[in-house]
């Protein structure tokens, strides 16, 4: 299964990939990579005005989490009508980095959650767990586990330990 | 020099319901809930965070202007475990208007959610 994505070639030679174009994504894969929405190594589009790119089953996952993503970025200051700072872009972009590290086929997708102070969370539940993974800034961010039926909870940092992350992912279904 | 630290009211009493609105953005699935919903913990992020005292309003004064949001309760006895300062601060709109104030870490925010009964959980929010 693959999902075909549009490309196009603007006037200084720059290929604009259109459907993810506020979004970070880095993934080669066709020989091409894609950050933010640039096609940065288009070795296949040297001369193509427009390009196709097909994404692995996997990405088609990730992909059914942008329109979450653009509805976020479209929310103004005050958006709980009690002050809330908009949602910085630079986090927003940094979700898809973070989840095209931790999501496998055997994780669910997480919701997406605005905070007031301009950042997002991402939250699984399940019948007896909850994870929450809170992204302050690209890079930057802490995560908060429970096991309801086992009385374990468990914390760390996204970057530190990550592994750790990782293995709780993987468990939510068990 | 800092400012000194605003003292609990303790006019309010542990058992007293203090009532958050919650934005449809926190509005969360959550399979463990009997209503499958959850108010997200990032309803409880501000170190100044606005509650009304239940006893002293009704949920439709609350949500007046706020046609889209829903509404949870939790005692007063929660927030002052979790080491949490209550204090009245009302306001012309909102005569029942308080204060949880202190710094909601993550677990904090957590304690607060779980804590929570919806008081009233907006329809759209059940779509």
């Amino acid at each position: 299964m693959s999902r075909v994505l549009k490309a196009e070639v603007d006037s200084s030679g720059k290929v604009h990939f259109l459907p993810l174009v506020s979004v970070s994504y880095r993934r080669p894969f066709h020989g091409v990579s894609i950050r933010q929405g640039w096609i940065l190594s288009r070795e296949s589009f040297t001369s193509a005005e427009r390009a196709e790119v097909h994404l692995p089953a996997l990405d088609e996952r990730l992909l059914s989490l942008h329109a979450r993503l653009q509805q976020l970025k479209q929310l103004e200051a005050n958006w709980d009508l009690h002050g809330a700072a908009p949602i910085d872009p630079s986090v927003l972009t940094y979700v898809m980095t973070f989840l095209s590290r931790v999501i496998d086929r055997d994780v669910p997708l997480p919701q997406i959650v605005p905070r007031v102070r301009g950042t997002v969370q991402l939250e699984w539940h399940t019948k007896s767990k909850d994870l929450e993974v809170y992204l302050d800034a690209p890079e930057v961010g802490s995560f908060l586990f429970e096991d309801v039926d086992r009385g374990v909870e468990r914390e760390g940092n996204i970057r530190t330990d990550l592994p750790k992350l990782k293995e709780i992912l993987h468990e939510l279904n068990a | 020099m800092p400012e000194p630290e605003v003292a609990d009211d303790t006019t309010i009493p542990d058992d007293e319901i203090l009532w958050r609105r919650v934005p449809p953005w926190h509005v969360t699935d959550d399979p463990k809930r009997p209503e499958g919903k959850r108010p997200a913990t990032a309803a409880f992020d501000e170190d100044d965070m606005s509650v009304s005292i239940a006893r002293e309003t009704s949920v439709e004064k609350i949500l007046e202007a706020h046609e889209a949001f829903s509404l949870v309760g939790f005692p007063a006895s929660l927030a002052r475990e979790k080491g949490l300062r209550i204090v009245r601060k009302p306001l012309a709109e909102n005569p029942a208007h308080a204060e949880v104030i202190g710094k909601k870490t993550d677990s904090i925010r957590k304690a607060l959610s779980k804590g929570s009964e919806w008081v009233h959980l907006n329809a759209s929010s059940l779509k």
